[in-house]
């Protein structure tokens, strides 16, 4: 198990169901967890498979919600809260 | 356009701040979709500006980071400039595609040009000559006379019809 990590993401620059979509996909290598503020959502990495380390994960995690926000707004998609 | 500005190039990290006024967003992200199989690419909020974090998958010294910055600043000028051409062509684009839906479903003819006045007698449904009348009905209209034969229609050979044969004997 590596330290944990976390990534902050603009809600007006993600859309929330591309963190989702990224969650569901990541669950399996490490314990996910979601936090909400004002402006923010906030994923933390807790418990994340040695092979490849929280940090490594966290970056994998934020490019992939990253794509799939972008994919998204090109398709006009809904779901920022 | 005004370069971003570095905030950061250490430790395989890179970031920039991005006037939005500028680099709308739909910019930002087109540059940093093309950087994601390259780097670690994450988005941040500072004031008005949008921040991008650019991680290297594989570590790199400051000089190859201000590179890797120069390379996303011209993508960025690339991305605005792909926007702009677009917005540009929008209508000429439009038209082309919905002329071509229009041509498959079968309107060959387009709206700009049904009610345009000096084309009514190029009206592909008027029928001068009286082409599309059924010969039937064009014949029904003249009483109960003999219908005058078409020069396609069967004629029935009457009794001083000789079929065109005369034989010497009958001079």
């Amino acid at each position: 198990m590596s330290a944990a990590a976390a990534r902050t993401f603009p809600k007006k620059l993600y859309k929330l169901a591309a963190i989702q979509d990224a969650m569901e996909a990541y669950a399996d290598f490490a314990t996910l967890a979601l936090e909400r503020s004002d402006e923010e959502w906030i994923v933390t990495f807790d418990g994340a498979d040695e092979e490849f380390g929280a940090e490594t994960l966290a970056s994998e995690f934020a490019n992939y919600a990253l794509a799939e926000t972008i994919q998204r707004v090109r398709q006009g998609a809904q779901g920022t809260d | 356009m005004t370069a971003p500005d570095i905030l950061t190039a250490k430790d395989g990290k890179l970031v920039l701040s991005l006037d939005k006024g500028i680099y709308p967003l739909e910019v930002i992200y087109g540059a940093s979709y093309i950087f994601i199989d390259r780097a670690y690419v994450l988005l941040g909020k500072s004031g008005d500006n949008v921040t991008v974090e650019i991680a290297t998958k594989d570590g790199r010294d400051e000089a190859a980071l201000r590179a890797l910055a120069g390379e996303f600043s011209n993508e960025l000028l690339s991305q605005a400039l792909r926007r702009r051409i677009t917005k540009e062509n929008q209508n000429i684009l439009e038209t082309i595609v919905s002329q071509a839906l229009a041509g498959a479903t079968g309107a060959m003819v387009p709206s700009a040009f049904e009610d345009d006045e000096d084309d009514d007698d190029l009206d592909f449904l008027d029928d001068p000559l009286g082409i599309a009348v059924p010969w039937e009905e064009r014949f029904k209209k003249r009483g109960s006379a003999p219908a005058q034969p078409g020069p396609d229609a069967e004629r029935v050979a009457g009794p001083g019809d000789s079929g065109g044969f005369k034989p010497s004997g009958e001079q």
